[in-house]
Parts: C-alpha cells; structure tokens; sequence
C-alpha cells in the first residue's frame, strides 16, 4: 500500500502556469536531468520513440536534458509517467534495473518539480490580493467594533498555499454580494451595541434549581420498577398455571441467554397480563424501565439525589440523561447584543480523577471547537469562580459539560460502565457547581470604536423642529472620514464620495431614518476594491517603493492580520515609517500587542499543515485520552510554543530540540509532568532524557502523522523532509500501480513499508521518506511513548513487536534511535531556517517564493544566524527586505 | 458631474467580457424555439474518489447491448436500457490524484477552460430563472478533500471556480421560498443595487489606474464580478413580475448529513428541473460524510487506497449506495411528466463519475451517461481505445445538447458509438 502527502501536482502546476511561462522561461535553462539519463533512456527507448519510429508520436532522442519551457518540461513528465505507471517499456520488452531506475526517477521527478518551480516562478511580482476572510472578519472587527464568524465569510480558495496568496484569493459575484449582507449586518450589530448606552446586568442561576428535577426522574424510575415488579410477577403466576407449564418451558428453551424470556412472551401464555395494565408500552420498554435500568441506572441515580451537596448546588453527570448530562443555563431574552462575563462557582470532588476535571462551557448548537474548556482547582472545601469572557445577543443558551465525556455516544458510556462494572454504582461525582451567572454588557466593552463615533452623535429619532446634527449637516465630511479609515489611510476620490451620498440621499428620500440610510453607503465602501484589496499600484510597471501608508498595511497585515492602527497610520503619515529604524520599532511594538497572536497562529497552522490533524477522527476505544478538548490542547500547544519563541525572541532552533515544553495542565498531565495547574501555558522545563521538547517531540505532530488509528511513518517522515529538513519529497504521482503481493498478512509496520524499496517507482521517493519515520515509530498515533506496537487484522490474527526505531537517511548518516534522529535534524538548523524563512517571505508578501528569491532568502537567514536565529530577527530581515518594502 | 453609465465603465474596464446579450431579440427567438420542442437539461454528480474497479466497471470486452451488469451496478439494473458505461477515457491533464473533480468538467489543460455545465447553461439558462444551479456535499473542514481545488464542479470561463451551495435548505429557499416583498419595494432595491454597483465601479475604476498587469487581471476578477450581478439584475427584473414556482417538495430539514443530504438534493435538482428554474445543475456529493451515514467507519482517503479488506467493503458499498441513490433519481426523473407526455428524463442527460478511477488512477475515468437530453446511445457498454480524452464523450453530449461547437478542451473528436444511427 503506498500512501502520498497532499501537495499540489505537477501536472495542475502546468496546466495553471503554461501561459505564464511560455512568455517568462522560453529561452533559458530551468532544470536539468542527469547527463546519465538521456544515453539510458535512448538505449531502452529509442528503438520504438526513434528517429524510425516515433511510436505514439513520441521521440526520446529528440528531448534534450536541458529542460527550458513548459513544453519539454510537460514531455518529460510524460515519459516520468509512463515510467511511474509501468506502461513502458512494455511488459515484454527489456526492463530497466531496479536500482538504476530509481534513481533515474527520483532524479527526473526532482528535475520536474525544479523546473515547474522555476516556471512559476514571478520573478518576484507581487499580486494584489484581496483580504482573506481573517482579515476581512479582523478588519471589520477593528472598524465596527463587532466581529463577524469567519466561516461564515466567503471561502478562499486554494489549498497548499498561505492564504495570504494573492493568486489564490478569488472573489466572484455571489461574494461581493455576500460582502455587502455581511457588511449590513455587522453595522446593524455595532448601531444595536453602541448605539445607545446599556446598563450593565447580571443574571444568576443557582444549580441546585435541578436538584428537584433528578429527584422526581428517580421517583419515576421506582415506581416504573414497582409497576415491572408487579406485571412480571404477573406473569411468572400465569406461566405457572397447569395449562401454560408446555408454552413456558418452549419459551426457556428457545432463548436459553435472554434474561426473563417469560415476560417478553408474555402474549404466549394464557391469561398472562398485557404490559398496559401496568402502565408501559410494551414488553422492552417495560423491561428496559424495570430491569435494566433499575440494576444499571438506579444506583447511581439514586447515589446523586442522596448527596448532600446535591442541596446547594448541582453535579455534573455523565452518560445518564436522567442526570444532569450537561447544565444549560439561558441567557434572558432581550438582552442587548455585547461583550458578556460568564461566572461560575465549581469544585471538583476529592473523588474525582484529576484528567476528569475539566469543565467545557459554550453557546448550545455551536460546534464544539468554539467551546471553552477550564480546569477545575477548587475543592469543595473552597470552590472557586471561573470567569469566561463570552460574546452574545439576549436569548443564548449556553451548555456545560465534563470534558471528555459527551464527544460521542460511546465516550460517556465507556466511562460510566467502566466505572459501574467496577464499583456497581457508576462514576464517582466529579464536578460541582454552586451557581452560575452571566453579567453585562460590559462597560469596557461599549466603547464605541473611533469610526463610528462621529456617526453615532446623530439621534436615533430626532427632535421636532431642532436644528440637523452636525454630522448630519456634514455627512459628505462623515462618509469621506469613515472611508478614509476604511481604506487605511487612503482618500477616496470625490467621484465615489458622489456615489456614496447619491446612495444615502435615495434611502432619506425613500423615508428612511438617518442610521439605515447611512447603512447603505457605508456597506458599499466595505464592498468596495479599496477596501476589500491590499492595492499598490505602479505607474509604468516599475518597481517602486511603497508609500507610508501602503507599509503600514503590509506591516499589519502580516503581523496582526489585521488594519494599522493610529499609531501606525500616524508614522505612515508623517513619513517616519519610511526609515528603516522606525519600521524596526513598529515591529518590535506590534509583537508585543495581543493582535499578533493572529499571525503566530495562522501562520504556523499554515506552514507547519497543522490542518491535517482534523483530517481524521481519533478512534475513542483506542485512545480515550486523546479526546477533542486534549486534541486542541496538544494542537494549541504548537501555536503557544512558536509564540512564546516570539514573545522571548528565543531561537529557532528551540523548535528542532529544546529542554522545555510550553504546555497547560492538561499537557503537562498529558505528559506526565508534574506540578502544572491552570489553563494558562507556561514554559516548563523538561527532565534529562525527555522525548520532548521541539516539534518532533510534540504530541499534535505525532497524531497528524496517523490515520487516527495507526502511524504512519510515510507522513510522518515526508512532513520532516518538507517542513524540518527544507528538503520536501516530489509531490504524489498518479497512476503508480499499487502492490498487492502481501495481502492478509500479518507483518510489522516495517515489513509493510519494506515492499516500497522493492519498486524502483515507489523507492525513488520511498527511500528517502520511510526511514524516517521509522525512528518515529516510538510515538504512538496520538504522540503517547511506546516502545511496542502491535497490528491487528480481522480473521487472520495478532502481531505484537518491539519498535525498532533506528534508520539512516537515504545517502546520509545512520540513527540507532529517536534520539539520535533528533540530534540530526537539530544540527540542520541552517535547512530549517531557510524553510522558515521561505515561509515567512511567501505569507508576508502573499506569492510564491521562487529561485529568484534565493538570494533574499539567504540575506535573511545569515542574518537571522547573526543572533542564534532569534525568531524575532528573521521578522525583521522580511520587514527590512526590498521585495517587503517595494511593489514590483 | 455627470455619472458614466455601468455599461460604458465596464466594457471600457474590461475589453475580455462581452455585455450580456440575453434582451437581444435573436436570443429570444431562439429560447422560444427551444422551449417549444421541450428544453434540454443536464445534470452532472461528481462523486470525487472514483469506484471500486474490480466491482464497478463491465468487463472491457464486454460491450455493446448485452453487457453483463456488473455487482457495483446492480441497483442501477431496472434503468439498464437507460444508460451506458463508457471506459478507456481519461483527462490528459488530470494531475491530482487526490481530487477527482477539478478538472472533471473542463478537462482544464495549459488553455484554461469553461466547464461543459457551464457551456450548457450559455446555451439554455438564458430562459431560466437561474442560468444553472451548483451544488455542493456539504462538509465543513474538509476542504473538498476527494474532489480537488474548487468551489463546485463549475468553472466560468476565466477558469475561476463557480461557488454553490452548500445545504439543501439553503438550495431550497433560493429555488422555492416566496418572496413576499411587495413589488415596488422590490424595484426600488433594484435600483439601490444598482446605485450600489455604480459606487463600487466608480472605486474599482480609481484602484485600477496604474495598475500592473497581474494585478490588472485580479481586478478583472472584480469587474467580471459586477458585471455578473448586473446580469443577474437584469434577470431579476425580467423575473419581477413571475412569482417564484410553487415547491412540489416540503423544506428539507436542517443538518440532512451524507446519504441523507444526496437523496435531498436529488429531489431538488427534479424539482429544479420540473419546474424549470434551471436547466443546468451540477452537484460534487459529499464522500466522508457518506462513508459516515452508511456505517463505515474507514476514512475516505483511506478507503481510495482500498486493498482486500474493510477498506475494499467500504469501497464497495460506497459504490452500492451511490447506484442505489442515482437509481432512485432516474426513478424520479422517468416519473416527472413534461405537458406533452414525454417525461423529464427524455430531456435530460445525466452524467455521473470522476477523472479517479479507484485508489490513485487517473486514466480510464468512470463515466456513467443517462438520460435522453443528449440524443445518445443508451443500455450500451461503450469502450474507447485507452486514452481516449474524456472530452470528446463531453463534446458527444455538448453536441447532443444542440450547443454549437467543434471541439472541447483537449477533444479530438466524438465518440461515435455515443451517437445514435
């Protein structure tokens, strides 16, 4: 079985940029095939693609190593699939040697992938780009003070690339139109939040209010197994009555494993009662209500409503839905929209397990990924009160819920039975809540934001006979303010303003108060190609330096994904953020404020695919530990470490191999560090000998190499190659014929994996990926340390082994472990840096980096080296960098 | 200052894209013969990974009428003189062996190209209340993994995919839900969109000065985007007056995942079709979530690189449930009666299949045609020398389709044993 990464084709790569290249790359050499590969070629080849017989009309003498335009390029991935797929040399004709034609492949795929790479490449051009929907949905949060959801924004469009690409970031009919509603709505949101002043609030809801509601449940469930009690006694009479004894013993007989076959027979015996006498629908409900859950559910029932604390507060149950699964808590109706603090008094039981106590709190009917989760440190002794900032309108329901114990049917009922076979009651009670309360709008939170001001010193419904508001006498003035915002420092040109007002002047003409009719105008500014593009335009095609102002955006957008602010607008303004020193202070500032956290996270979930831990769910059964919330943790964990690098200006390298982790309790715990408590993540430091510490360390890095069941050290070791060692593997070719020689085997990861190094089509590339991963393998899917492994097949057995983790790189040196593997790829420190900075260079400028940019990219990662490749640094030589600071 | 009209600013902006001629009266002409001799309709299913091999395709020596059917058909065998398999097609330039549908409908090579729906719908929408209809599975976060870059099957003619939607409710309402806004307030929105349209052009006209060309091509974007709305507009008021049709379906209901959501959206695209909303429809189905709602519990790249074994079973069923699906379909399609008897499936043309063949193959394309819209031969086991470009069966059904037109992406020809006498 072979198993390929996701990374755009080759062939796509052609068929998108064939048109640029035949203009840019006809005339000089792009990429170059091994001077062996011609002679090796001809000598299998040219008998049938010769100069006597172009076979298919196709010649191997004529193609030259030196490839120079799409067009030899596309030939040589012809004969590079052909090759792949087996269809030539055909099966009857004389084979290429296995190793030989390995290499021959994996020399032919690189040569491709180097000169589609080089075809592509812009020669340093960057497009404009309009706002992805993160930066649409910050920018409009900054202006209007409301944030819409982002997947509620249109899409963007491609994949592979940062989503800053400005080729990739189509807009399209239905999406300006969607610009506009969106638009609309957010400025309806800001006119309700900070349109009139709104006393702050608080309404609290004590938990033990459901108390009486699990106690009447449990009453319920008695007098369900008082009433089954009484009907199969019923039975069990009539079954023994002379006329039955025949049909009973039938009955016995024919289901010898069904717990009281009488009763679910009961038809079958004369005179025997219906279960509607007794008040139940049938015979397996009855049995359900009386029996089952009377032996399974009632003891635990009954444990809760018998607690004490059950009289000042609520517990959190798990799996019985008679017993407070989840604790929902409304917010009241008509409440105006705003910035919200939820508050809640809990503890956690001296019984319960320390993974268990986590509370999960979030708006009803939203995915889970949008919920909170806290740890929970407070005993019953001395609770303590969470605070959850929340965002919401009047009317939201908001649930909360023990982590881990609600993400799918199986989840919960594996704890509670577990817990019940165990102890014949059911899980202890973990979580207790004495009230909750949500208190608002705050009054921080109503702070107008700055453009809308003006807009807002308009009354709502107007005084007869007063004179008009300023802002309404001056509203050309407003819109021009506003736009001039809008656009980030740029002036629209009068000609729109025409437009703008000609808009407002219908809607007040069509009667419409002043704050809907000014809606409309400031909708389509926010529709607008100023407002929507990062435009730079250049007179004459030159290259040129960019204006302040135009800085200041690319400044914000790449560290904050979002608008400049004043204080940026001003230094664009004054000139001053033309000096290169000034520029480095900004930086410097912009790291420093919260809005940054927008690029840390965007940006490494990008470059280091972090997306493809949701490519797969983690099987429940098998890692029960690895829950969603625990996936998010470990998935945070990435993010949190990258910006701690950035908030100590610590080194790279720290990413390669480090003597800490940056993690929360549920990390910490995850790991087995002690004395972590609280849902903050902090930098801790790790015992000698840790497999953690660095990326390959990490538990999320792990499970994205897995299917969520098993590892795979194909991903495992082509995300190393790509994303570690700048050294990615050619993209997945099509067409290779799969192998199947070793079906229904039972065999070890290895023995799998070995049949790779038997096809020259798949060891081309195999070769180099497998081995990594094997030094690996001591990680199991979801990043736990292992040192067995074992593989499972259905109606053919079990195979236990012991992990054999050590390898050696293709051409390079040998590794006896995962911790010699590491030391390796953390002395390629130089490769990793230049990744990054290719990174870096392409989500900042929004382009491809091509091999015209390899000086830059070198300019940045020397200097960067100059300071022990200190993260900051690297921001800085982009910042500083003439394809940062100029338009081509 | 007097104000340059939206027609003037956007052939001035744009020399590429041609105004819309739908008001000429020639094309009025034309769209009346059309409806008279019953309108012509196709529907496209892209399915993303392709089909079990071994299970799915008839025997290739197996052809003409008589075929054997094979196990992943069967569900199909009450239609089997409905439609025809064809093999040995493939799309030259197909490169993803993730993605079976990027390029399924335009066989998009170096020249970029207009997915074949789309040339349909330049043909037949312009009578319509939507020129053609995009459907996508919905399944969020998984970035249309199966079928490749895109926002539907659908790619306009600059090679920019075409969005859809993404649920059947969303589908309904746009198809079906009244709109109860008196009439003049629904003039005087069309002339706030179009003052609106007025004031974005005027701010692209100010981007676009000294503009290089690149970017130059990404404010075309734009521009083709107004344009677009204005064309819509100017469907929307020919439309004012005619109330949307009355739905012959209920609302489906919110969050219909996988199996559930294709049959949905199979009712609505008969329906779409019945009361001739659109005569263009094109639907890239859902694939994990199917896999979930039949039980399968494998994941959806796993079960493409099937081998004997569960994944194989899930493979396999996968296949059982999308015939069984596309069965009920035809099903529906034969039971929609026209005003003249004939039935909706007389003048449709259903295509269905993906440029994956199973596991990571790209050549002999699964491609499933039903349906009488396009005139072709149907109940056949058609096979084409291997290689054949998928295109030329597109260019058979285009020409079927009364489209005008010689040659299709990287086409060479018709099929002839697709065309009937």
């Amino acid at each position: 079985m072979v198993s390929f990464g996701r990374t755009t084709i080759i062939g796509l790569v052609f068929a998108t940029l064939a048109a640029t290249a035949a203009v840019a790359a006809e005339t000089s050499v792009v990429a170059t095939v091994k001077a062996t590969t011609p002679p090796l070629l001809a000598a299998h080849c040219a008998d049938c693609h010769g100069p006597d017989d172009a076979g298919g009309g196709f010649r191997i003498d004529t193609l030259p190593a030196a490839i120079d335009s799409a067009d030899t390029a596309d030939r040589w991935r012809k004969v590079l699939n052909v090759l792949n797929s087996g269809e030539m040399p055909p099966k009857d004709s004389e084979q290429l040697a296995p190793a030989a034609k390995a290499d021959l492949l994996e020399d032919l795929s690189q040569a491709i992938v180097v000169a589609g790479k080089a075809l592509a490449d812009t020669g340093g051009r960057t497009t404009m780009r309009r706002l992805n929907r993160r930066e649409y949905a910050n920018t409009l949060r900054e202006l209007l003070g409301v944030q819409p959801r982002p997947d509620g924004l249109p899409a963007d469009g491609g994949s592979g690339t940062f989503d800053t690409a400005g080729e990739k970031l189509f807009i399209s009919a239905d999406q300006i139109e969607q610009y506009h509603e969106i638009a609309v709505a957010a400025i309806q949101e800001s006119w309700r939040r900070y349109g009139a002043a709104h006393p702050s609030r608080t309404h609290r809801m004590e938990a033990e209010t459901s108390t009486p509601g699990v106690r009447s449940r449990l009453a319920t469930r008695l007098d369900e197994r008082r009433r089954f009690v009484l009907w199969k006694n019923a039975v069990e009479a009539a079954a023994r009555k002379p006329e039955n004894q025949a049909a009973a013993a039938e009955i016995r007989k024919a289901n010898p494993s069904q717990p009281e076959p009488l009763i679910h027979n009961w038809d079958k015996l004369q005179g025997a009662p219906s279960p509607k006498e007794f008040q139940f629908v049938d015979a397996i409900s009855a049995f359900e209500a009386g029996s089952r859950d009377w032996n399974m559910r009632v003891p635990n029932h009954a444990a809760y409503a018998s607690h004490p604390a059950v009289e000042t507060g609520a517990f959190l149950g798990v799996n019985d839905p008679y017993v407070n699964i989840h604790m929902l808590f409304g917010v009241p109706g008509g409440w105006p929209p705003g910035g919200y603090v939820l508050r809640l008094r809990v503890a956690a039981t001296e019984e319960s397990l320390p993974e268990r106590r986590f509370i999960v709190c979030g708006p009803r009917g939203v995915a889970g990924e949008h919920a909170e989760c806290r740890e929970i440190t407070g005993s019953m002794k001395e609770p303590q009160i969470i605070e959850i900032p929340v965002e919401t309108e009047g009317s939201q329901i908001f649930v909360f819920r023990e982590k881990g114990s609600y993400d799918n049917d199986n989840q919960g009922h594996r704890i509670f039975f577990d817990a019940f076979h165990a102890n014949g009651i059911g899980p202890p009670l973990g979580i207790w809540i004495d009230w909750v309360e949500i208190e608002g709008p705050l009054p921080a939170k109503q702070q107008a934001p700055a453009a809308l001001a003006e807009l807002l010193t308009v009354p709502v419904a107007p005084q007869p006979n007063a004179t008009k508001p300023s802002a309404e006498q001056d509203i050309r003035g407003v819109l021009e303010r506003f736009a001039t915002r809008a656009f980030r420092g740029r002036q629209p040109e009068p000609a729109f303003l025409d437009r703008l007002l000609a808009i407002y002047e219908q809607e007040r003409a069509a009667g419409r108060p002043f704050r809907e009719a000014v809606t409309e105008s400031l909708a389509t500014m926010l529709s607008s190609p100023h407002f929507l593009y990062l435009a730079e335009p250049t007179e004459s095609q030159k290259r040129r330096p960019l204006d302040g102002f135009e800085l200041a955006s690319r400044l914000s957008y790449f560290l904050w994904s979002g608008p400049p602010d004043d204080a940026l607008l001003e230094s664009a303004r004054s000139g001053e953020l033309l000096k290169p020193e000034e520029r480095a202070a900004q930086v410097e500032r912009m790291l420093d404020d919260p809005r940054s956290r927008e690029f840390v996270t965007a940006f490494t979930h990008q470059w280091l695919g972090v997306e493809r831990l949701d490519f797969y769910q983690f099987k429940d059964s098998v890692y029960p530990r690895y829950d969603p919330k625990t996936k998010d943790a470990s998935r945070q964990e990435i993010y949190e470490t990258v910006a701690m690098l950035m908030k100590e200006n610590l080194s790279l390298r720290n990413l390669l191999k480090s003597d800490f982790v940056v993690v929360n309790s549920m990390m910490a715990r995850y790991y087995g560090l002690d004395g972590v408590s609280g849902d903050g993540y902090r930098m801790v430091k790790l015992p000698a000998g840790s497999p953690r510490g660095g990326l390959l360390g990490m538990a999320a890095v792990a499970a994205m190499g897995s299917n969520g069941e098993q590892t795979s050290p194909v991903e495992r070791g082509a995300w190393v190659l790509r994303k570690l060692l700048h050294d990615p593997p050619p993209p997945a070719p099509p067409n290779v014929p799969q192998i199947t020689r070793l079906e229904g085997q039972l065999l070890t990861t290895r023995e799998r994996l070995r049949m790779h190094q038997e096809e020259p089509q798949c060891a081309s590339c195999h070769r180099t990926i497998d081995p990594i991963g094997f030094g690996l393998e001591n990680f199991d899917a979801v990043g736990m340390w292992r040192s067995k492994d074992s593989y499972q097949k259905p109606g053919v057995g079990t195979k236990e082994w012991e992990i054999d983790p050590s390898g050696a790189f293709h051409n390079g040196p040998a590794f006896k472990d995962f911790y010699a593997l590491r030391e390796i790829v953390a002395s390629r420190q130089t490769d990793f840096a230049t990744g990054f900075a290719e990174a870096l260079l392409a989500y900042a400028l929004g382009r491809p980096v091509g091999f015209s940019d390899d000086d830059l990219v070198k300019t940045i990662v020397d200097r960067a080296a100059t300071s022990d490749f200190s993260v900051r640094e690297f921001i800085h030589a982009v910042v500083q960098s003439p394809a940062f600071c100029t338009k081509q | 200052m007097p104000m340059p009209s939206r027609r003037r600013v956007l052939q001035a902006a744009t020399t590429l894209l041609a105004l819309p001629s739908l008001e000429s009266l020639g094309f009025r002409r034309f769209a009346r013969a059309a409806v008279a001799a019953r309108p012509k309709r196709m529907v496209c299913l892209g399915i993303g990974y392709g089909v079990t091999e071994e299970t799915w395709f008839p025997k290739k020596d197996d052809v003409g009428a008589g075929y054997t059917l094979t196990e992943g058909l069967t569900p199909l065998a009450r239609h089997r003189d409905s439609f025809t398999v064809v093999q040995g097609c493939t799309h030259a330039f197909a490169g993803d062996p993730h993605g079976g549908s990027t390029v399924w409908l335009t066989g998009a090579g170096p020249t970029k190209s207009l997915s074949m729906d789309q040339v349909v719908a330049g043909q037949l929408g312009g009578d319509t209340r939507f020129a053609s209809l995009q459907l996508n599975g919905s399944e969020p976060g998984l970035d249309g993994a199966g079928h490749g870059p895109g926002l539907s099957l659908a790619w306009d003619r600059r090679g920019k995919p075409i969005a859809g939607f993404n649920s059947p409710v969303i589908a309904f309402h746009k198809l079906f839900s009244a709109d109860d806004v008196p009439l003049a307030q629904r003039q005087q929105m069309l002339v706030k969109k179009r003052s609106v349209l007025d004031a974005v052009l005027e701010d692209a006209k100010s981007v676009q000065r000294g503009l290089s060309a690149a970017d130059t091509d990404k404010l075309d974007e734009y521009f083709q985007g107004v344009r677009d709305i204005e064309t819509r507009l100017a469907k929307e008021e020919r439309w004012l007056g005619t109330a949307k049709p009355k739905t012959p379906l209920p609302q489906p209901g919110e969050g219909l995942v996988g199996r559930d959501e294709v049959l949905i959206m199979y009712d609505l695209i008969v329906a779409a079709l019945q009361t001739d909303s659109t005569r263009v429809v094109t639907y890239r189905q859902p694939i994990q979530h199917l896999l979930k709602s039949l039980g399968i519990a494998v994941a959806a790249h796993d079960m493409s690189h099937y081998h004997p074994g569960d994944r194989m079973a899930a493979s396999q069923k996968r296949d059982l449930a999308q015939s069984e699906m596309l069965a009920t379909l035809l099903d529906k399609l034969k039971a929609t009666k026209e005003t003249d008897g004939s039935s909706l499936f007389d003048h449709t043309t259903v295509v269905f299949g993906s440029t994956i063949r199973s596991i990571h193959y790209l050549d002999n394309c699964p491609t499933l045609i039903a349906g009488g819209g396009a005139g072709i031969t149907l109940g056949h086991h058609v096979v084409q020398p291997r290689n054949t470009p998928l295109c030329n069966v597109w260019l058979t059904l285009l020409k079927g389709t009364g489209v005008e037109i010689d040659a299709f992406g990287d086409s060479t020809g018709t099929v002839k044993e697709l065309a009937v006498g």
